[in-house]
């Protein structure tokens, strides 16, 4: 495996990077108040762990909620995702490799933008 | 410090991306021996915490400037841009650059850019001065090839000269810093008297890295950000024509419904 990090050799490199891709998919799965939400509480229990813990014990539907998410993510949008990476084209360089079309002019990306508005 | 009959004043204004860390106030102070009106411009979204360090800080370059008036300062909110930047064309989007859509580092800085573009636009002020560092290039926004470049291709666009006054002095920072007088300690960065806006969702973007980096080289990492962030960045000049009058028959109202103040 290709690298220049300390992290990309050994079992340790695994568990950074399954775990590290586990929060990361969480995360886009997670609408955006709700994402800094879950953020700021990863941060909390990563910093303050003691704080978090009797947090948890407050709250602990909220701990439900994100892995119930979590769950909906894998099953969905985590699907569709891995099916784009692993079964699309394997023709032309990586960053090529996806389900779509190269879409060309920018002036494309607008259509139905207007969607969100 | 120097007075303002030692300073080399240049017939502008500037604005100041400042969050109140090390980087930002050395910026902070070179703009005030260049420019004669020096905005500094502090960005908030949910989660950004202690903006009273930032408040701080302002005073503190004021009271070290020994002038009350060296600096303006306010907080503009940039949720609406940011939740823009995050999720427009998700699922395609998603498909096709994957996990790259969890860089939001870059995605929220991206946010401030497109703000102070903006707020250039809306008073007429025509330098930008942020304070990138080269050492911190993991950073999409810190980084010339995913960001920098783009970024400053973007605001010239308008008219606007975007610069990072301080990008190859990024590990003498906090020794200029103390030698200035400013700082009574070398070591600020990471202590508690690194008295500046705290992002509490970083862990995000530390998570990204984690899974990310490893298995490609940074020549690849910033390769395949720079053509995510590509696309971002067409996407603000479009809206940004349409909202600065450059395509009116398009309307203007889809970017003037996300500034907010």
């Amino acid at each position: 495996m290709k690298t220049d990090t300390a992290a990309g050799r050994g079992l340790g490199s695994l568990w950074l990077r399954l775990s590290g891709l586990a929060l990361v998919l969480l995360s886009l799965a997670l609408p955006y108040r709700l994402r800094w939400r879950w953020a700021y509480a990863l941060n909390f229990i990563l910093n303050r762990p003691r704080a978090s813990g009797a947090l948890l014990l407050k709250k602990p539907s909220q701990w439900l909620n994100h892995a119930l998410l979590g769950v909906i993510y894998f099953i969905g949008i985590g699907g569709s995702w891995l099916a784009a990476r692993f079964l699309g084209p394997k023709r032309g360089p990586r960053e090529e490799r996806t389900f779509w079309r190269d879409r060309g002019d920018p002036g494309g990306y607008d259509s139905g933008m207007d969607d969100q508005f | 410090m120097n007075s303002p009959i030692e300073r080399r004043l240049e017939a502008e204004e500037v604005i100041v991306l400042f969050s109140g860390g090390c980087d930002s106030v050395l910026t902070a102070l070179r703009a005030y021996d260049r420019f004669q009106k020096v905005h500094l411009v502090t960005f908030l979204r949910a989660g950004l915490i202690h903006t009273e360090h930032v408040e701080q800080q302002v005073d503190r370059l004021r009271h070290f400037q020994g002038d009350a008036q060296a600096y303006t300062h306010r907080f503009i909110r940039t949720d609406r841009l940011i939740e823009f930047l995050l999720y427009e064309n998700y699922l395609r989007n998603l498909m096709r650059h994957g996990t790259r859509l969890a860089s939001h580092c870059g995605l929220c800085k991206l946010s401030f850019h497109w703000r102070t573009l903006t707020l250039c636009l809306e008073q007429g002020v025509r330098r930008v001065w942020d304070g990138a560092v080269r050492s911190a290039k993991v950073y999409p926004e810190q980084n010339e090839t995913i960001l920098l470049k783009p970024l400053g291709e973007l605001y010239s666009r308008y008219g606007i000269r975007h610069e990072t006054p301080i990008y190859e002095e990024g590990l003498q920072v906090e020794d200029e810093l103390f030698h200035m007088g400013f700082h009574k300690r070398r070591k600020v960065k990471g202590t508690v008297f690194d008295q500046q806006l705290v992002c509490s969702q970083q862990v995000l973007f530390a998570m990204f890295l984690r899974w990310f980096l490893p298995g490609r080289s940074f020549a690849e990492y910033e390769a395949g950000l720079a053509g995510f962030y590509a696309e971002k960045i067409n996407i603000i000049r479009e809206l940004t024509d349409e909202w600065a009058g450059a395509r009116p028959d398009r309307g203007a109202a889809r970017l003037a419904a996300m500034l907010e103040g």
